[in-house]
């Protein structure tokens, strides 16, 4: 089992003590959550607090890339990549398994299903 | 209602039974929720034009991209290909080799990222605004069957261009969301099916027998990348063998096609409200895309 950060268990401090929280809807990202053009952004919590972990590319294992500490910690994300391909999720590596989610270009969604289960991502035409 | 529809672009082809239903919406089974791959074509790059001309007009660059021909196969239910898997194991060598320095394959460049990277942080920040709305924008939703909501702008130049292209760009992005995810809840089905469930057990039984200590094929993928390269193969053909022998994947493609049909179903007017704007969106693509 992996330790969460600490920044994140203060977060997730901060947010027991009194702000909104609503599990399924896609409410639109608060103005903290701000997603750089070009990428998958996923959120360690959900409704996009907590670390940010922006992927450009589609990588069959995260735990190999620079955003390791995200996998199977996932809860939220959002696709704003520029190229208005879609972009799925696979809760196994090289894309297999449960699909969590598959977004279309701008798309977001607050609550991932199943959470802290994200392995893998990839871009592609259609879902 | 019933709605028949050949499904397309979910990762691999399928077909569904047709339903001669009165009433039914008229989608042929040889045709697709997401239509043809020319269709596909023409809709996404006449959404990128119009991303682009948007962006242009607000003082930016913008690069239109075409849709690539990916090929990406997912396996959810595992693979049974032994001559493959004997040659290729799972393919990770192949994406091991294309990574960068970040660890992330460099397999979809996106088309704006060297201009959005010669830009300030403010600038950049901008850009991305411009593109999809300001972060207190309008927004819309739409909810899956297991519950997940899918949220998307109503403002910037992405929703504008959906708007133009669609007519009524958040009906065209409600629908989508939905269709989008539609093989998640397919797969949601077949693996809770008791046919599925018992065939993956005697999968596993079969992999303990061949010294993989693995409860489902993604296990297996995960075990090959943390064995390396020499052991991939071993288990990939093993998993293989042991998917033949009981029969796990054309179980779960034998539950698929029954099931598809259950989940176009129940997505009948979704479907239907989304063909038709679909429809009338290709004709204005063309024109776009010809003027």
């Amino acid at each position: 089992m992996k330790t969460r950060p600490l920044l994140v268990i203060v977060a997730m401090a901060i947010g027991l003590m009194g702000v909104e929280a609503s599990p399924a809807k896609a409410d639109n990202p608060p103005m903290t959550a701000y997603c750089e053009s070009g990428t998958l952004c996923v959120w360690w919590d959900s409704h996009y607090s907590g670390n940010r972990y922006p992927f450009q590319y589609s990588n069959p294992q995260w735990t190999d890339t620079g955003n390791a500490a995200i996998a199977n910690d996932d809860s939220s994300s959002r696709n704003n990549g520029t190229s208005g391909l879609r972009v799925s999720i696979y809760t196994g590596p090289n894309y297999t398994d449960t699909r969590v989610v598959c977004l279309a270009m701008g798309s977001y969604t607050g609550h991932h299903s199943p959470t802290d289960s994200g392995d893998s991502n990839v871009w592609v035409s259609s879902c | 209602m019933l709605v028949a529809v050949g499904v397309l672009g979910v990762g691999c082809s399928r077909s569904t039974p047709s339903s001669d239903q009165q009433g039914s919406p008229s989608v042929s089974v040889d045709g697709s929720v997401f239509g043809t791959r020319d269709e596909q074509a023409v809709l996404h790059l006449a959404e990128q034009t119009l991303i682009g001309r948007c962006m242009i007009e607000l003082g930016f660059e913008f690069q239109v991209a075409s849709l690539p021909n990916d090929t990406l196969m997912a396996e959810p239910y595992g693979h049974d290909d032994v001559e493959l898997s004997r040659s290729e194991g799972y393919g990770l060598e192949r994406s091991s080799a294309t990574r960068n320095e970040s660890g992330e394959v460099p397999n979809v460049t996106d088309p704006n990222a060297a201009y959005t990277a010669s830009l300030s942080p403010g600038r950049h920040q901008a850009f991305t605004e411009a593109l999809f709305g300001p972060p207190t924008g309008r927004s819309g939703s739409a909810d899956l069957p297991d519950g997940t909501s899918i949220g998307f702008p109503l403002e910037g130049c992405l929703a504008d261009a959906r708007g133009e292209l669609y007519d009524d760009g958040e009906a065209y992005m409600s629908a989508v969301s939905i269709i989008d995810n539609l093989a998640t809840e397919v797969q949601t089905r077949v693996t809770a099916h008791d046919d599925y469930i018992r065939a993956r057990d005697q999968w596993r039984r079969c992999m303990k027998d061949r010294g993989y200590a693995v409860e489902r094929p993604s296990d297996a993928v995960d075990l090959a990348f943390a064995e390396g390269n020499l052991s991939e193969i071993e288990i990939a053909v093993a998993d293989a063998e042991c998917s033949q022998s009981s029969s796990l994947v054309t179980t779960a493609e034998r539950l698929e096609a029954q099931v598809w049909v259950d989940v176009l179903d129940d997505n009948a007017e979704v479907i239907a409200g989304y063909l038709e704007l679909r429809d009338d969106a290709i004709e204005r693509a063309r024109f776009l895309l010809e003027s």
